[in-house]
């Protein structure tokens, strides 16, 4: 195909898109119909104005047909009635189902089909109408049958439908990028050459080296930085597609539904957006057809009688979460618990003991819907499972929550990319593998000689009993049938969690922990069905990367219990909260709750900088403000020696326990230990600071984040 | 010998470059009527102007106008380039200083017949 037709087919598809936003919102606002019916008169003429040019003259005929009508509408001598916007939405399906055609088989496909010729004659039908009369100068106003019997059935032909179908699946060969985006990946290329001469002149003695890679660095992480950006698409471009769709279905499940977005200029890689564009179609589609109550019940429980889905998307860590609420009946958990009892999910007894959150999770088992009638819209054997699988499948995850009577909101939460991950890299058997950080929970480190009293034995399995919970371990070289490396003084276990699988996966040893570029495996080495990928680490030597849920299975690991949930519940329904316990100060214990620690890193002393007397940590590009209540540092460095080869314990905290906002690092003397622990009332005796019960002994908690940190005391 | 496109659709623009490149003719483009004013503006230095009517932000009338009205190279020829929709629009693009008219889908031979009828040598 050539680059004309491709810009044709380009432009089409967004004149298309264009006009099917502005039809929904022709309903919506119609104050702005003038403006509105311009745009949508615009993007069919310049489809019939270009076609042309490539022949097309199936297309031509219909482009031209829809713009003599809206040449009549956007003259004023057509009213905007229910059934036109109705034969506008079945000329735009029919001008999508063409282009899309031409995109895949490069013609037009046939010319005059009875279906296009009914198209038209009803395009034409619509234009003889009768003008508005005096003072309906524009606009009748619209009302949505609440009656499903007063829609016209089976008003689409045959190919609308199937059109539909296949315009979701359009276009995802082609990118736009904004020239900004482009004319700064050109720069910072132009750096990376530059940079790149420099070495080749300086060599690897030259004085400036660490300098030079210093910059290859930076230059490297903002052109990634930049590749990353120019494959973000706003979550609008998939929103669009919403409106016709809630309307089509509100019709006919009866239904009156308005529909809102927020933060559709978030963006997402595009092979993420296209991920997650069936299960949010399935999600909006169980909100209206499930979630939103007919009329007249909503008009019983005091609700207006319209619905509404809200569409919501941002930022949160390092994913992007979209969120599907509706204000309609909620679930009913008791029904729930019936159901996932009848269809022998899960065992009665079982079922009773469920709090109303686990009970909402069942709805994602395989085999469940919460439909009361099978209708056309939901479908049978399409649930949410499906929409679970789809999401875990880009390593995102779902939530549900529901208030009976109020709503539903349903959480989607992914990651931002797919193609550069941060990782835990492991060595086991001598070679090295990938764990990626979403599933790392927590590391262990046991010494041989520990080993025998903590790891128990439960029938055949081998299980770590960690802090009151039975972990299964699975050794990756036994698994792998690796050489088992001997001289052990200790080895590690990396605590994951996938699927709703928790294991310890033990390892011989840990190394640094980086952001992964993903590469695609050979077939052979797909076939083994333990990797999801590859990677080149940054010695150079290659990483396989680990599919954490699909070794679970393979070393036997099954979800976790229903008796082990129960466990779980209890012990946060105590005051427990998990502290890591460190020294500061000589001899006095202080903690942090260990939800805000990300990382314990060991710096040396020479990457710690000072600015007006202010310690500061660079840390992966960013300037971390460091807290050094015990003067650990001066410490540190008063023992002697060489400063690359001294180092300080730090603990890097993140946004979570700033009111500033801000991560910090806390610089310690030793980690002691990770351990619950539960606070006390203060008495006053710890001079305003809270105190804890750590395993049975007084400890403080650290308070240093409630204040920006005080430079001048530092200094 | 210079031209300016200026029409909304990248698919024309490119379409009409290509002739144009063939002829051995260099283009610029702007994708509305205040882009091509404010192109004009600039470098004032064209030949022809292939001006589409239907456009967002400034349609092709109102662009014709706001030139002829301004002392932006009077001696610079205006081309309307349009479909059917809008051939009632020509007449008075005409009366405001249009030059000649081109109606869409054009072919090569018919952009250059008229080409010709301005007085360019193809």
């Amino acid at each position: 195909m050539d680059d004309l037709t491709k810009e044709f087919i380009t432009e089409s598809q967004e004149g298309l898109d264009r006009m099917e936003r502005c039809l929904t919102e022709l309903e919506a606002r119609p104050q702005d119909s003038a403006q509105l019916v311009g745009e949508i008169f615009r993007a069919v003429h310049t489809i019939k104005g270009t076609t042309g040019f490539l022949g097309f003259s199936r297309l031509e005929k219909l482009a031209h047909a829809g713009e003599y009508l809206l040449g009549s509408l956007r003259e004023g001598r057509l009213a905007v009635t229910e059934e036109l916007v109705s034969g506008l939405l079945r000329l735009l399906d029919g001008l999508r189902a063409i282009v899309q055609l031409i995109e895949d088989t490069g013609n037009e496909g046939e010319q005059g089909s009875a279906d296009d010729k009914a198209l038209i004659a009803e395009l034409a039908a619509l234009n003889e109408e009768e003008p508005p009369t005096a003072g309906g100068a524009h606009l009748a106003p619209i009302v949505v049958p609440t009656d499903p019997a007063a829609v016209e059935p089976g008003a689409g032909s045959p190919s609308v439908a199937v059109a539909v179908q296949s315009a979701v699946g359009s276009n995802d060969k082609t990118l736009r990028i904004d020239v900004d985006v482009l004319n700064r990946m050109m720069n910072l290329v132009g750096e990376l050459v530059l940079t790149r001469n420099q070495m080749l002149q300086s060599g690897v003695e030259a004085t400036n080296f660490p300098e030079l890679a210093r910059r290859l660095d930076s230059v490297t992480a903002d052109l990634r930085e930049t590749v990353m950006q120019a494959r973000m698409q706003p979550v609008g471009n998939l929103f669009g597609k919403f409106p016709r769709m809630v309307r089509d279905l509100a019709r006919t499940c009866g239904r009156e539904v308005r529909i809102e977005f927020f933060g559709q200029e978030t963006g997402l890689d595009k092979s993420l957006l296209e991920a997650i564009k069936d299960p949010l179609t399935h999600a909006v589609r169980n909100s209206v057809d499930h979630g939103i109550e007919p009329p007249a019940e909503r008009l019983r429980a005091g609700k207006s009688s319209e619905g509404c889905v809200t569409l919501k998307a941002f930022h949160q860590g390092g994913s992007v979460v979209i969120e599907v609420s509706d204000d309609g009946g909620g679930i009913a958990t008791e029904k729930v618990r019936a159901k996932a009892v009848e269809r022998g999910l899960v065992p009665a007894d079982t079922a009773a003991a469920m709090s109303e959150r686990e009970v909402l999770q069942l709805i994602f088992l395989p085999g469940f819907s919460t439909a009361a009638a099978v209708t056309t819209v939901s479908g049978r054997g399409v649930g949410m499972d499906v929409v679970r699988a789809n999401i875990e499948k880009v390593n995102g995850s779902v939530e549900l929550d529901s208030k009976v009577g109020v709503g539903t909101t349903l959480r989607l939460r992914v990651p931002l990319t797919l193609a550069i991950v941060p990782a835990l890299v492991v060595r086991s058997g001598r070679q090295s593998f990938a764990l990626p950080q979403t599933t790392l929970v927590e590391l262990v480190y046991i010494p041989t000689r520990d080993a025998a009293k903590v790891i128990e034995r439960v029938g055949a399995a081998e299980v770590y009993r960690l802090r009151d919970r039975l972990l299964p371990m699975v050794w990756l070289d036994r698994l792998l049938g690796l050489n088992n490396a001997t001289d052990h003084h200790g080895f590690y276990m990396a605590v994951l969690e996938a699927e709703g699988c928790r294991y310890g996966l033990v390892v011989d040893d840990l190394l640094a922990p980086e952001e992964i570029v993903v590469k695609p495996l050979s077939t052979v080495l797909r076939e083994i069905g333990l990797f999801s990928g590859a990677t080149v680490l940054g010695n150079g030597t290659l990483a396989l990367i680990l599919d954490i849920a699909a070794t679970a299975a393979r070393a036997g690991v099954k979800p976790v219990a229903e008796e082990d949930e129960d466990q779980v519940v209890e012990v946060h329904q105590t005051d427990e909260e998990s502290f890591l316990v460190f020294e500061d100060k000589a001899r006095e214990r202080t903690a942090l709750p260990l939800e805000i620690v990300e990382r314990i890193e060991s710096v040396p002393l020479s990457q710690v900088e000072y600015a007006n007397g202010r310690p500061l940590l660079q840390y992966r590009g960013e300037l971390l403000p460091l807290r050094d209540d015990g003067r650990v540092l001066d410490e540190v460095e008063l023992a002697g020696g060489n400063l690359d080869d001294v180092a300080a314990t730090i603990l890097i905290c993140g946004e979570a326990g700033s009111k500033t906002g801000q991560r910090m690092g806390v610089v310690v003397r030793r980690v002691l230990d990770v351990s619950e622990g539960s606070l006390i009332q203060d008495d006053g005796a710890a001079g305003g600071g809270e105190l804890a019960l750590v395993k049975d002994r007084l400890t403080t908690i650290f308070r240093g984040f409630e204040q920006k940190p005080d430079w001048k005391e530092v200094a | 010998m210079r031209v300016l496109i200026v029409d909304d659709s990248i698919f024309v623009r490119e379409y009409m470059r290509k002739l144009l490149g063939r002829m051995g003719i260099s283009c610029m483009e702007a994708s509305n009527g205040s882009a091509a004013l404010q192109v004009l503006a600039e470098e004032n230095t064209f030949d022809l102007l292939l001006l589409d009517v239907n456009m967002p932000v400034m349609n092709g009338l109102e662009c014709v106008k706001a030139i002829r009205n301004s002392k932006l190279q009077p001696e610079m020829k205006v081309m309307m380039v349009t479909t059917e929709a809008d051939s009632a629009l020509i007449s008075r693009a005409l009366d405001h200083g249009a030059d000649e008219f081109l109606m869409k889908p054009f072919t090569p031979e018919s952009l250059r017949e008229k080409m010709m009828l301005l007085g360019f040598a193809a």
